[in-house]
């Protein structure tokens, strides 16, 4: 795979021991774990709200953090765009203030930032929310505005906490196809934290597999069904092994750590 | 916002015979408030409004509560947010320092400034060495109101800054904001109706304040003699004037609770906000 970001950090947060390597390319990579298991630690410390003790995390040629070099860029030059769950749209400012909030010198008056984050929701068919309160929004309009929110600063990486696990059956089937065709135009490497197999065949991510703060496992979908390196991957892929039967260990792909499929 | 809980009817049997319960403590809650609102004529207030101790202490009043309000928020601002942000062992004891002039009568509280601040004591020494002089001074009134004051704007606004989801700061963050900006621009913003009404709270306090003012400030009219103090002189000279004065302050504080009442939510709440976030875009 050519990696376009990668990310491979150790850090302590209370009681979670973090060790991570996270890579991934244009196609969007999909970050699947039970609760508990660090993923929107990740995402954070991507992010650059949490300080890793040690590692590396880089972005195409920009080296957000590195341990050994005494990098540390904070949050606001890192151009990442965070979308966390619930989607964080600021409760104070109208739809179109919330989008233009990361555009520089961000004034009433500034022409310019205006039409750049009415052009964003415009593009993701939100525009006639420009005026509206981020409380009378539903889900998947509170969606669309956080991700224009997120994508007008131009970002390098696209970090979505479970994006469409807020909406109804319904409207996450549409808001899916949506997100999955803009993250695919944008071109934007993504990485996104889901629960659901759908998701991660709709947006044709490359899945990593999270538990108790490492990576168990990695590849697309398809191969984490036939292989299932956990009883947690078993469980989430659908895998028939996990029920009628399993491989021995070393004949799994990319198994690492975690618990094993319990023999038959 | 629906603020009372629907209870099914099979558990709500009990409210009336609650409420009857409460009904002598009601009626001790209402009824000096419409004995002072009955005791004056028009006439007799304007007299009362006339006496020379009315406006010099009202002046007062409102000059030293602003200050002391200004003081309280600049100062209980950051240590609000400190203590939202903070769990530690350090963080619970400020938490309980600050709570104390709560819980401390007034009286001791005064007693407590006199024995830091007057003569030869642990800062009024040194205090005197410089030529400043604070007790019975219009600064001990002020110095006086701020420490009564300052728990109820600052618990009110750490309770208000612990409401603040710390995505939206990540956001801000990785939206370009500096922590600064993240936090005028996000966190305040947000926590705009919790710092409102903590402050207001503050200021009723403040302009309420007359034990340990006395004591440590004194009553000496135009300087440290503040509404509280002059109705307590008044009343022995002149009732309607005492009257006169506790109206206005009463109307002040109905004011508050009023405005109290409308803020967090509601249409007021909204404007603050927005007036607000107007001002704190650059």
């Amino acid at each position: 795979m050519n990696a376009t970001w990668h990310a491979a950090v150790s850090l302590r947060v209370g009681a979670l021991q973090l060790e991570v390597r996270v890579a991934g390319g244009v196609r969007p990579v999909a970050l699947v774990g039970p609760n508990g298991s660090g993923k929107t630690t990740l995402l954070r410390t991507i992010a650059g709200a949490y300080r890793p003790s040690a590692g590396v995390i880089a972005v195409g040629d920009r080296v957000l953090f590195d341990s050994a070099r005494g990098i540390d860029l904070p949050p606001e030059e890192r151009r990442v765009g965070y979308v966390p769950q619930g989607y964080g749209l600021f409760p104070h400012l109208r739809v179109l203030d919330n989008v233009r909030f990361g555009l520089a010198g961000a004034s009433r008056r500034d022409n310019g930032a205006r039409a750049s984050a009415l052009a964003v929701l415009e593009q993701l068919g939100a525009s006639h929310l420009a005026e509206r309160w981020p409380e009378t929004l539903s889900g998947g309009e509170r969606q669309r505005v956080a991700l224009a929110r997120a994508l007008v600063i131009e970002p390098h990486i696209l970090l979505l906490d479970e994006p469409l696990a807020a909406l109804d059956a319904a409207a996450r089937r549409t808001m899916r196809r949506r997100l999955a065709e803009r993250l695919e135009e944008s071109a934007v490497p993504a990485l996104v934290i889901t629960h659901d197999l759908h998701d991660i065949v709709a947006l044709n991510a490359d899945v990593h597999v999270m538990e108790e703060g490492r990576i168990v496992q990695r590849g697309p979908a398809d191969a984490l069904a036939t292989h299932p390196a956990t009883e947690f991957v078993a469980e989430v892929f659908g895998s028939p092994l996990a029920t009628s039967g399993s491989r021995p260990r070393h004949q799994r792909p990319h198994a690492r750590r975690g618990r094993p499929v319990p023999p038959p | 916002m629906n603020r009372r809980a629907n209870l099914p009817d099979s558990l709500g049997t009990g409210r009336w015979p609650s409420l009857a319960a409460a009904v002598p403590m009601l009626v001790l809650l209402a009824l000096p408030v419409v004995a002072l609102a009955l005791a004056s004529s028009p006439a007799a207030l304007a007299a009362g409004a006339r006496h020379p101790l009315f406006l010099p202490a009202l002046g007062l009043t409102a000059r030293t509560t602003v200050a002391s309000l200004v003081i309280v928020v600049a100062a209980g601002t950051p240590l609000a947010w400190w203590l939202a942000a903070s769990s530690g062992r350090l963080a619970r004891g400020v938490e309980q320092l600050v709570d104390l002039p709560i819980v401390l009568p007034p009286a001791v509280l005064g007693i407590a400034l006199l024995q830091t601040f007057g003569r030869n004591s642990l800062l009024g020494g040194p205090l005197e060495a410089l030529g400043l002089q604070v007790p019975f001074t219009t600064a001990a009134v002020v110095l006086t109101q701020v420490v009564v004051a300052s728990p109820f704007y600052v618990q009110s606004a750490a309770a208000a800054f612990r409401r603040v989801d710390r995505d939206l700061l990540i956001v801000a963050r990785t939206l370009g904001r500096s922590p600064a900006g993240a936090f005028f621009g996000v966190a305040v913003p947000v926590a705009l109706p919790g710092l409102v009404s903590g402050a207001a709270l503050a200021w009723a306090r403040a302009i309420g304040e007359f034990g340990a003012t006395l004591l440590f400030a004194g009553n000496l009219p135009g300087r440290t003699q503040t509404a509280p103090l002059a109705i307590y002189t008044a009343l022995e000279s002149d009732v309607q004037a005492a009257v006169a004065l506790s109206l206005v302050l009463a109307a002040v504080a109905v004011l508050l609770l009023l405005g109290l009442r409308a803020l967090p939510g509601g249409r007021l709440g909204r404007v603050v906000v927005a007036v607000a976030a107007g001002a704190g875009r650059r």
